[in-house]
């Protein structure tokens, strides 16, 4: 009987005790949301930014993508994408081991998009610590709308194509500065567009005439770094459509993007 | 007074003689280390891919959510909790605070917030369901009501150590996921600064009002609100025992209400006129970490009024039931 009434009480008073400390905290929960900050220890955040530190002895391949759904690896079965791919590779013929550090491309996105997420502080934190930067970007500036057209068999406009591929240029341009601004020693892999409607009848020779001319531009913006390079991908699927391209029509499939990997590591031998 | 207290001290002495309250403390023994098991291995795994960078793997789950967000075939209602959820983890690391900061603190904090609406409901409801019931099954009742009390001090008084046995079960949970989790991610973290005050309105998240508030006294206001949820959840499955005369027909009433609760937690906005049924407003946490509610336009004091409301009810039916009800066999 003694010891029973010692637990009794012990319980009641843990039920007691806990009963009050919840009505306080309920009390303090409460006021804070009806009235945000009016609580006691509560203070106004700081925005900061984190400092990286900068690691002379890295002897490592740190791999940060960044771009569009290529990048993101859409239409790969295996979701792989060029950049696991990539990686993948490289770990096979570097000496160095091979990180990959991020992969921060979304679906979908455009140039001028990618102008200003590169504003934000997150991804220069990511950027900053890679020394190989994998970048597309470009594909929906042109086709985003012309894909649309394409259901709805609407003959491609090269006249508005051509002034897309000009303004995009012009963001592809600022894409990479702004790397560059926040990155300046990696090297940045640009990979060029190809031409999705090569197989299309009536639509190759004016894809294929845009992402020329993108391309061309793109090629001379790289040019004047000596610590870019840009790949080239027309020619592999100019007459690969139908082994190269996923069932979407506009995305490589696994062995399409096989290939774009392949000639990044053939060129960052 | 001192009648009363006697009262208590019995009926304390039946809920600990019944075992029921040590098998709950057992289930919560066997079942955090299982949970700290669990996010052991996904913190293993984020060392592996990100170096323990959390800046890294916060930027790289913001990109992923805004990767879904592009799809067609997401509901709407997934794509606005996501886009609010990528407003509030951007604001995190734009005030480079890690929002899973591991620690004892963390876990204790995530795991209250998964439990507050299912785990710990059933965990009071073991105690709920047979406080009544069982003195009618096993025939006792008549016992209790020969006694020269009234019979609505008899049952205040069960309502009283029920009161009890809720605070006792939601600080043991606590106390014992901070434990047994602490063992494995370290027990620090009481200062750690987190961020509420997040005003979601629309697809929008309003920073305005975000203030940062030490970890401790998060947990302590959690708890508060996770309190208040479990009494209600408590006079509900009161009620039931009162009006139900087996045990298991109570407990399988209440344990069905409730699940029934959170699968229609996900499809309420689809039903508007569901924000009114208890089971939809017991998350009470959800206002303080900024997590959209389940319907548009509710608020704290609008769950507060509704549980109350609730609340309240079973109680007066369960006394008046109690106390003008005859007792056969």
């Amino acid at each position: 009987m003694n010891k029973r009434s010692g637990l009794w009480g012990f319980i009641a008073a843990v039920g007691v005790g806990s009963t009050l400390l919840f009505l306080v905290g309920f009390g303090f929960g409460v006021a804070d949301i009806i009235s945000p900050g009016s609580v006691p220890f509560a203070e106004k955040p700081q925005v900061k930014t984190p400092e990286v530190i900068p690691d002379e002895a890295i002897k490592e391949i740190r791999i940060v993508s960044l771009g569009d759904s290529l990048t993101r690896g859409t239409g790969d079965a295996t979701g792989d994408g060029y950049v696991r791919r990539t990686v993948n590779q490289l770990r096979k013929v570097q000496a160095k081991p091979v990180k990959l550090i991020n992969n921060l491309a979304v679906n979908g996105l455009r140039a001028d998009q990618l102008v200003d997420k590169l504003k934000e502080e997150s991804i220069g934190y990511s950027l900053k610590q890679a020394n190989v930067i994998l970048l597309t970007i470009g594909g929906n500036d042109l086709f985003q709308s012309a894909r649309s057209e394409q259901m709805g068999n609407e003959p491609l406009n090269e006249e508005s194509l051509q002034a897309k591929a000009k303004s995009g240029v012009t963001s592809l341009e600022s894409v990479l500065n702004r790397i560059r601004k926040w990155n300046p020693e990696a090297l940045i892999v640009y990979v060029g567009l190809y031409n999705p409607f090569s197989d299309v009848k009536e639509m190759r020779v004016i894809g294929g005439s845009v992402v020329q001319s993108w391309n061309n531009a793109a090629a001379s913006i790289i040019n004047k770094d000596s610590n870019m390079l840009l790949i080239p991908t027309q020619d592999l699927f100019e007459r690969n459509m139908s082994i190269y391209i996923s069932s979407d029509h506009f995305h490589p499939n696994g062995d399409g993007y096989a290939a774009i990997a392949e000639r990044i590591v053939q060129s960052m031998k | 007074m001192n009648n009363m207290l006697a009262l208590i001290h019995n009926e304390t002495l039946k809920v600990l003689k019944k075992k029921r309250f040590y098998v709950v403390m057992l289930i919560l023994v066997i079942l955090i280390p299982v949970f700290t098991y669990a996010q052991m291995k996904i913190a293993q795994n984020s060392r592996e891919k990100f170096d323990q960078d959390w800046r890294r793997e916060i930027t790289q789950q913001i990109t992923d959510y805004q990767n879904t967000l592009g799809s067609d075939r997401i509901p709407e209602e997934w794509k606005k909790f996501r886009r609010i959820m990528l407003q509030q983890l951007q604001y995190y690391l734009d005030h480079d605070v890690n929002p899973n900061e591991p620690n004892g603190v963390t876990f204790t904090r995530t795991f209250m917030d998964n439990s507050v609406n299912l785990f710990i409901p059933l965990l009071v409801m073991a105690i709920a369901s047979d406080i009544v019931s069982s003195e009618r099954s096993t025939g006792t009742i008549k016992m209790l009501l020969t006694r020269p009390v009234r019979r609505w001090k008899i049952l205040m008084s069960k309502w009283l150590v029920l009161m009890l046995f809720t605070g006792v079960v939601v600080l043991m949970t606590a106390l014992l996921s901070y434990l047994i989790s602490g063992a494995v991610f370290g027990y620090g973290g009481w200062n750690f600064p987190l961020f509420t005050g997040f005003n979601v309105s629309g697809t929008n998240v309003n920073v305005e009002a975000v203030h940062m508030l030490p970890s401790w006294l998060y947990l302590l206001m959690q708890c508060g609100l996770i309190w208040f949820s479990s009494i209600v959840v408590a006079a509900l499955g009161f009620m039931i025992s009162v009006l139900v005369r087996s045990t298991a027909a109570s407990i399988v009433t209440l344990m069905a209400t409730l699940i029934a609760g959170t699968i229609l937690y996900n499809m309420a906005s689809a039903w508007p006129t569901a924000k009114y049924l208890f089971m939809i407003n017991l998350k009470l946490t959800d206002y303080l970490a900024g997590t959209p509610a389940p319907v548009e336009g509710m608020s704290l004091l609008f769950s507060l009024g509704v549980l109350s409301v609730w609340g309240a009810a079973a109680l007066f039916i369960a006394f008046r039931v109690f106390t003008k009800q005859d007792i056969l066999n």
